[in-house]
């Protein structure tokens, strides 16, 4: 089993984004495991939603429903007006991970602030390949953030993005760090706009692109210069 | 309601004639079935109301093509009622905390409409199999499919380390399955 099986629940439910999906299911053709498990819920598709108990539906829904596929077929007829908030409700869509990125490759030209020896700027918005992606959880507060390792050519780079942070005081820092059985690497720093928002692209070097991280976890430090964590970690997920 | 065609020729006359009577059909046979099961779903009448009426738009707007490769039209319609389903929820996730809590005004019934017999039948194997897991099992099955939690969300909800959810879900199946095949179901 691989860690790719512990997603065939939140797969199964369509929890995962566009990327962890095509991840998932490049996995899935390969794994009895998952491809069980997803079969077994299939076959029990037919049957499980009898169980709901039987429900009265609220009066005049019929009328409703009609009236909004009605507005849907004729959207410039008056009559279709008062209907137009709920068209809108229905983008239910998340949006996809990979323009986020591609938003945070950009806005890290102006975000991105300071970087270790071994990192550089990333201009270009392709990605060839996201290898991991993770959403990062809060420790405390509603922080939050994703990182992602991508492929781009010949290296690999940790993508970190991250919003509601503490705003900074005058050196503090926030610095990403990459973990392996509990030994963190530093892996990129970045300071945050007024929004609180904040991101960096990190190049892992050759000994880093092999190692097999474990742990991506974000802390606030008292400046750039931290080789271990100083300060508290606020974000942080397995990888 | 006169005796009408199959599921599957009114969802002929739907997607390609356009025919807004023979919807109209299919929506009368399923009304009470599918807002049932989202409001199963979704513990809220709004949010199953509006579950219900992105289910007949997306049929009416062929953004979810059937055809027979599918199985059952009934199904298949669930299956989709049950994704609608689960977007509402993660769209509503994101802004608040759900606690599902019955509500006194809802109006549930003991009928079952008389031409989808399935419903009384399946329904009461289906309850019977579930009743018989472990109290557990019951708990994880109920928030993962019928409330389409994350794996993290039933491992927090349940006090559950996160490694050992896939294994329980994996055995409520195969018990459920044992259970209806006892029963005589037709799942394979």
């Amino acid at each position: 089993m691989t860690q790719q099986c512990d997603r065939v629940l939140d797969y199964y439910n369509g929890h995962l984004n566009e990327i962890e999906k095509a991840a998932f299911e490049k996995h899935l053709s390969e794994c009895d495991d998952c491809q069980e498990i997803l079969a077994d819920l299939h076959s029990l598709e037919d049957t499980l939603p009898y169980a709901a108990e039987p429900v009265e539906p609220p009066e005049g829904l019929e009328d409703r429903v009609f009236a909004r596929i009605e507005a849907e077929d004729h959207p410039h007829s008056a009559k279709a007006a008062p209907l137009r908030p709920a068209k809108k409700k229905r983008q239910w869509m998340m949006p996809s991970v990979a323009a986020l990125l591609a938003v945070s490759l950009f806005g890290n030209a102006y975000l991105f602030t300071q970087l270790s020896d071994d990192a550089d700027i990333v201009e270009q918005a392709t990605i060839d390949q996201v290898l991991q992606y993770a959403e990062l959880a809060p420790s405390a507060g509603d922080a939050s953030g994703t990182a992602s390792i991508i492929e781009q050519g010949s290296e690999k780079r940790l993508v970190v993005q991250a919003s509601n942070l503490t705003a900074l005081s005058q050196e503090e820092v926030y610095q990403v760090w990459l973990l392996q059985d509990g030994q963190p690497e530093r892996a990129g720093t970045f300071v945050i706009d007024n929004e609180g928002r904040g991101s960096v692209i990190f190049t892992l070097n050759e000994e880093y692109a092999e190692r097999d991280w474990d742990t991506v976890a974000v802390s606030l430090e008292p400046d750039a210069n931290s080789e271990t964590p100083q300060g508290e970690i606020v974000l942080a997920s397995e990888i | 309601m006169s005796q009408q065609l199959p599921d599957i020729d009114l969802y002929q006359k739907v997607v390609h004639e356009q025919d807004a009577q023979a919807l109209r059909h299919l929506y009368q046979k399923y009304e009470k079935l599918i807002y049932s099961f989202s409001y199963k779903m979704t513990q809220d009448q709004e949010v199953a109301e509006e579950a219900i009426q992105e289910v007949f738009l997306k049929l009416w707007k062929k953004h979810a093509p059937y055809d027979e490769s599918k199985g059952k039209f009934s199904s298949w319609l669930l299956t989709m009622t049950r994704n609608t389903c689960l977007d509402a929820l993660r769209k509503r996730n994101r802004h608040e905390t759900v606690e599902y809590i019955e509500k006194d005004t809802l109006r549930v019934t003991e009928e079952t409409p008389a031409d989808i017999l399935e419903w009384k039948e399946k329904g009461s194997a289906i309850q019977e199999c579930i009743s018989a897991l472990k109290d557990e099992q019951q708990n994880i099955v109920q928030l993962f499919y019928f409330h389409g939690y994350t794996q993290q969300a039933i491992s927090k909800e349940t006090d559950t380390p996160l490694g050992t959810i896939k294994g329980r879900i994996r055995l409520a199946l195969k018990h459920l399955k044992a259970c209806l095949k006892g029963k005589g179901g037709d799942e394979e």
